[in-house]
């Protein structure tokens, strides 16, 4: 049987739209998988590093409000006793 | 050769019987339709289209932009309202003031003393910005540091608000006179403004917290590299809100320098130099700035660069002021960078960044040790703003 396709009227606008159909697809798919990695990342951690002044005894902990490099810890070492100081502050992505 | 069945077809077209009056009317008509249509209205609707495109992108920015600072003045305000107890409007109305403030720069038609103009400026406007903290919140009159804090929050503020009324301006006029080619342009660096303004707005938590930045690397550098030094003894200065200190590392003299912290300043460091020059009369063999610097697409934040001149943002004053005496006293200056991305630099400080500063703390050492000779005086300075680092 022969079935007679016209070029103008029939291939190339089923040619435009099946193209524009996967464009579309997609684009809304990238979205939508780049939409999911980011809800799936992670929250930020905000940590502080303490260290012993006498002994370099060296620990991380949650940062707290009023929290500043410089700033002697309440906080004692485990090995000689003393104030640890904070270190360092910063931040860090980690899997929820 | 042609072709056999194309010369039957040339023959055909030419016995085609000849168009009457009529569809030869029918014709033009079409024709004329057709070409009103590709030429005159088929390009008004794509304008048209690419118009409303443009506008909806510009306007969605602007509604962005307006969302994060009523959120931002919500958490303010909350701070606020836990530390004096005013009426919240009122309060409100105060802050909108102070995003208002103007900066109107010194004239720069006579440009002789133009950096000590800007200098002057620049003071009063921190004095002045520290003052109207302080009235805002009587009680933080004795906590330095949350006042400076506050104060880099109130500059936040005032940033977004300035990039807010810009782009409105702009808006509003390529609206107003229809301007395809305005609203391209506006259109075109919304992407650029989006990444500054995510990094304005993550930064106010950040400065209300008293968190270390990513600009704070190099006052960090200059924290840790105290550990590595004997014999350290603070000098007294004059000079507001910056730290000196002196301590020997490998037989050198090293004079350290960095804004006071943790309040969140950048100090005064041209002057703290210019007191070790001309108030303790030292002789610098070698200068040492350190500083976070914007990074390019291409670069990995957290990569360090070396090199030589002052590393240091901002207008450019102070700068100018360390080249002046660096220049006057025949010191050379080196500069070590720290690479970070714009959010990085005025968001909490991240692990990355954290480990480059160790890692220039090593650096700095070395480049200590091979460029002077023991028995000279070395100045290092660690640039950017020294939020959550004290000294």
């Amino acid at each position: 049987m022969l079935i007679s396709i016209d070029l103008y009227t029939t291939l190339i606008p089923t040619v435009i739209t099946a193209l524009t159909a996967v464009v579309l697809f997609y684009i809304v798919s990238r979205e939508l998988r780049n939409t999911l990695a980011v809800s799936s990342v992670k929250r930020i951690s905000e940590y502080v590093t303490l260290r012993c002044p006498t002994c370099g005894y060296v620990k991380v902990r949650e940062f707290k409000v009023g929290d500043y490099v410089g700033k002697v810890d309440d906080e004692k070492c485990p090995r000689d006793g003393s104030n640890l100081v904070i270190m360092g502050i910063g931040k860090e992505q980690v899997s929820a | 050769m042609v072709n056999g069945s194309v010369i039957l077809g040339m023959v055909q077209v030419l016995q085609a019987p000849p168009l009457n009056s009529q569809n030869a009317q029918q014709y033009l008509l079409y024709n004329i339709i057709l070409l009103i249509l590709w030429f005159g209205i088929f390009p008004w609707f794509y304008e048209m289209f690419q118009l409303w495109r443009y506008q909806s992108q510009v306007s969605g920015f602007l509604n962005r932009l307006r969302f994060f600072m009523n959120n931002n003045i919500s958490q303010v305000l909350d701070f606020i309202m836990s530390k004096v107890n005013e009426d919240k409007r009122l309060i409100e109305g105060k802050i909108r003031d102070l995003m208002e403030m103007v900066i109107i720069e010194p004239t720069s038609i006579e440009p002789e003393g133009l950096v000590r103009k800007y200098k002057m400026l620049i003071n009063s406007y921190n004095d002045r910005l520290e003052r109207d903290v302080i009235r805002l919140i009587p009680s933080l009159s004795s906590n330095r540091p949350v006042v400076q804090n506050f104060t880099n929050v109130i500059d936040v503020l005032r940033e977004l608000n300035f990039i807010y009324k810009v782009i409105d301006h702009y808006y509003r006029l390529a609206i107003k006179y229809k301007s395809y080619y305005l609203l391209i342009q506006l259109a075109a660096i919304l992407p650029l403004l989006k990444e500054e303004v995510d990094a304005l707005n993550g930064s106010v938590p950040v400065f209300l917290k008293g968190q270390p930045i990513g600009d704070s690397a190099g006052p960090l550098t200059v924290f840790r590299f105290k550990s590595l030094c004997s014999n350290l003894s603070v000098i007294n200065n004059s000079v507001k809100d910056t730290y000196l200190a002196s301590c020997m590392f490998k037989d050198r003299k090293v004079y350290l320098v960095k804004a006071e912290g943790p309040g969140g300043t950048v100090g005064h460091l041209d002057d703290a130099i210019k007191y070790i020059y001309e108030g303790i009369n030292a002789r610098p063999k070698l200068m040492i700035t350190i500083d976070a610097a914007l990074k390019l697409e291409g670069e990995e934040s957290g990569s360090i660069a070396e090199g030589l001149g002052v590393a240091m943002g901002g207008i450019g004053v102070e700068k100018f002021n360390i080249e002046s005496l660096a220049t006057k006293y025949g010191t050379p200056i080196y500069a070590i960078l720290i690479k970070m991305s714009m959010p990085e630099a005025l968001n909490a400080m991240t692990k990355t960044i954290d480990e480059a500063v160790n890692k220039v703390v090593e650096r700095l050492g070395k480049v200590v040790e091979a460029y002077t000779e023991p028995g000279d005086e070395v100045v290092i300075v660690g640039v950017g703003n020294t939020i959550g680092v004290a000294q």
